[in-house]
């Protein structure tokens, strides 16, 4: 096994008992937080080091193959996870309800061909990075505010309700998944702009309503749409969560599940 | 003395642009907006007139908003994200209305001359591109093992507003730019035979190339007819390399063969034309002068692009500093005292 594989397999065995713990810890009221988070930044320090070695052999990032992708991006919305917890302690109980969501990026990361893809003329530019940095930080975002919105759903049942008993009020956790989702909709608007930038040298267009730009518009008004109906109207937490939840569905279908019922060139390399 | 009180009525135009400019409305055509966003992806219809209607409905809505709503001016930062909004579909329908995509083939050593092989464009497009000029020069576009493209270098030569000559390189990412419309590159380019045709009735020859298809994506498939000018028989073109153009296993640059052959039928004529070699035919004699290179573009015009740039940066921009502004005043922390 490459020391590249051998990293990433460390990592996600780490993510996974990390995982584990925070599962089994929400269950039973004894949450151990300081395990779940070193062992996620342990995790992430190995995820680096994989996707480092490979950057270095191919002289390209990780935005080709669906492998590359999924990887990256796993690293990505889980360091933004981590920062997220870091700077913010009651998020931390939400890894029950982020980490089993990435597992299912993990666990499609696996069944995947790590051989090299073929990097375009048009992918040496600085401009990739903008927009798939911006395009992390959205789909990051976001996903700390599903964290967010799952705890407020959660405690809508009885044993969801003790799970997380410690945590502030659903309006304070509402609020703080409003943030989040704001965040998000500036970055989304980044991305946008970035990858119409892009578009234009690319492909000598800057919007042409291919499957992944229409989605990726849709995703982008219904989260508008959600923050113009969460400061218009204050709708109960559990509404409000429930949308932030929606938006996360949409973003994950058009960034993971658009490039594989189109052919168009456009395949959502985020 | 008694003073009779007044009361001021709204005016009653006031009225209809506050329930125009409601944000439940907003959120009816957000939704409707997303419908035809939808309905446009699955290829429903063109996606220019499914939208315009949402479009400029919630336009109207924000245009109205921005006039009632004294929440916008109360927040700056939030009147400049919805202004901003508002000049980018204003900007997206004049572009709509002005601008040109288009396609063409040029030989090299021709001179393009505004003649495109496809052309799409706004109502109100006028006829620029028509007085735009540009030689085609060498082009070189260069391979990975497997058929992988990687760079395209394609030489132009135009004068520029003044006179002087100029040159450059450009492809891929990196257009050539004459007056507000941009030239990209494209994945079409194959092989040109060149001809000097002159028919039976004794006109002028007529010099010019005939594209075979693209290559190397049609690389089994480099055949093609072409009737030539004045004739009614036309001819069956089909280049034979004598040479070995593309190796699979390291990385080629594609270039015109060097030895090769043209294979030419008409009716019961056959022949293998060399560059040089000269055919009579019924209608006339063409003449091979030999093999150049095609390359395909795409063209662009929409004068709105760099203003719509600074309006969607001036949306983000001001959405940030609202947001900011905003969540600056209130903790981040639950619980925790306010900064």
């Amino acid at each position: 096994m490459s020391a590249e594989m051998l990293a990433l397999w460390s990592a996600l065995s780490l993510y996974a008992i990390a995982g584990s713990l925070a599962l089994a810890g929400v269950a039973r009221a004894r949450f151990a937080e300081a395990w779940v988070m070193g062992l996620l930044a342990l995790g992430l320090a190995l995820h680096a080091a994989a996707i480092g070695v490979r950057w270095e052999r191919l002289g390209h990032g990780p935005f080709l193959t669906m492998y590359e992708i999924l990887s990256s991006n796993v690293w990505s919305l889980l360091a933004i996870y981590l920062l997220a917890c870091w700077r913010l302690p009651v998020l931390r109980p939400s890894a029950a309800i982020v980490l089993p969501v990435l597992f299912v990026m993990m666990l499609w990361l696996a069944t995947q061909d790590p051989r090299e893809g073929h990097l375009p003329p048009t992918y040496r530019t600085l401009l990739l990075y903008v927009h798939v940095g911006f395009g992390k930080a959205f789909l990051g975002a976001v996903l700390v505010a599903v964290g967010l919105a799952g705890m407020v759903l959660a405690r809508l049942t009885r044993r969801g309700a003790a799970w997380f008993a410690a945590l502030p009020s659903d309006q304070q956790l509402d609020e703080l998944a409003y943030r989040f989702l704001a965040v998000a909709l500036v970055c989304e608007t980044l991305m946008l702009i970035a990858g119409a930038v892009w578009a234009q040298d690319a492909w000598g267009r800057y919007w042409a309503w291919d499957p992944l730009e229409t989605w990726a518009f849709l995703t982008w008004l219904l989260l508008a749409g959600a923050l113009h109906a969460r400061s218009s109207f204050r709708p109960a937490p559990p509404a409000g969560a429930a949308l932030a939840i929606a938006v996360f569905v949409l973003a994950f279908l058009t960034f993971f599940g658009v490039p594989f019922v189109t052919t168009a060139p456009h395949q959502g390399a985020i | 003395m008694r003073i009779a009180r007044i009361r001021l009525e709204p005016a009653p135009w006031r009225g209809a642009a506050a329930w125009l400019g409601s944000p439940r409305l907003a959120l009816a055509l957000f939704a409707l907006l997303g419908v035809a966003v939808a309905a446009a992806g699955r290829g429903a219809a063109p996606a220019g007139g499914l939208l315009a209607v949402p479009l400029a409905l919630l336009a109207l809505n924000l245009g109205c908003a921005i006039a009632t709503h004294a929440s916008f001016r109360q927040q700056p930062a939030l009147l400049v994200f919805h202004v901003a909004l508002l000049a980018l579909v204003l900007l997206a329908a004049a572009g709509r209305l002005t601008y040109l995509n288009g396609t063409l083939e040029i030989s090299v050593g021709e001179e393009f001359s505004g003649a495109l092989t496809q052309r799409e464009q706004g109502p109100l497009h006028g006829d620029a591109i028509e007085r735009l000029a540009f030689t085609q020069l060498e082009f070189a576009v260069h391979y990975q093992p497997g058929m992988k493209r990687a760079q395209t270098e394609s030489r132009v030569a135009w004068r520029d507003a003044a006179g002087r000559p100029r040159e450059a390189v450009v492809g891929d990412d990196a257009p050539l730019r004459l007056a507000g419309y941009r030239f990209y590159t494209t994945p079409n380019k194959g092989f040109a035979p060149e001809f000097v045709w002159r028919s039976a009735q004794g006109r002028e020859a007529m010099r010019g190339t005939v594209h075979l298809p693209s290559y190397p994506a049609q690389l089994a498939a480099q055949e093609q007819d072409w009737t030539p000018p004045g004739a009614t028989q036309p001819l069956r073109l089909r280049l034979e390399f004598e040479e070995r153009l593309v190796d699979l296993g390291k990385p080629w640059i594609l270039r015109a063969p060097g030895a090769h052959a043209l294979a030419v039928e008409s009716g019961a004529t056959r022949a293998r034309l060399r560059p040089g070699d000269t055919l009579a035919l019924a209608e006339g004699t063409v003449h091979y002068a030999g093999l150049r290179m095609w390359m395909g573009y795409s063209v662009f015009y929409d004068w709105t692009l760099p203003w719509l740039l600074a309006a969607a940066a001036l949306a983000a921009g001001a959405l940030g500093a609202h947001y900011l502004g905003r969540f600056r005043r209130e903790p981040w922390r639950p619980g925790a005292e306010r900064p």
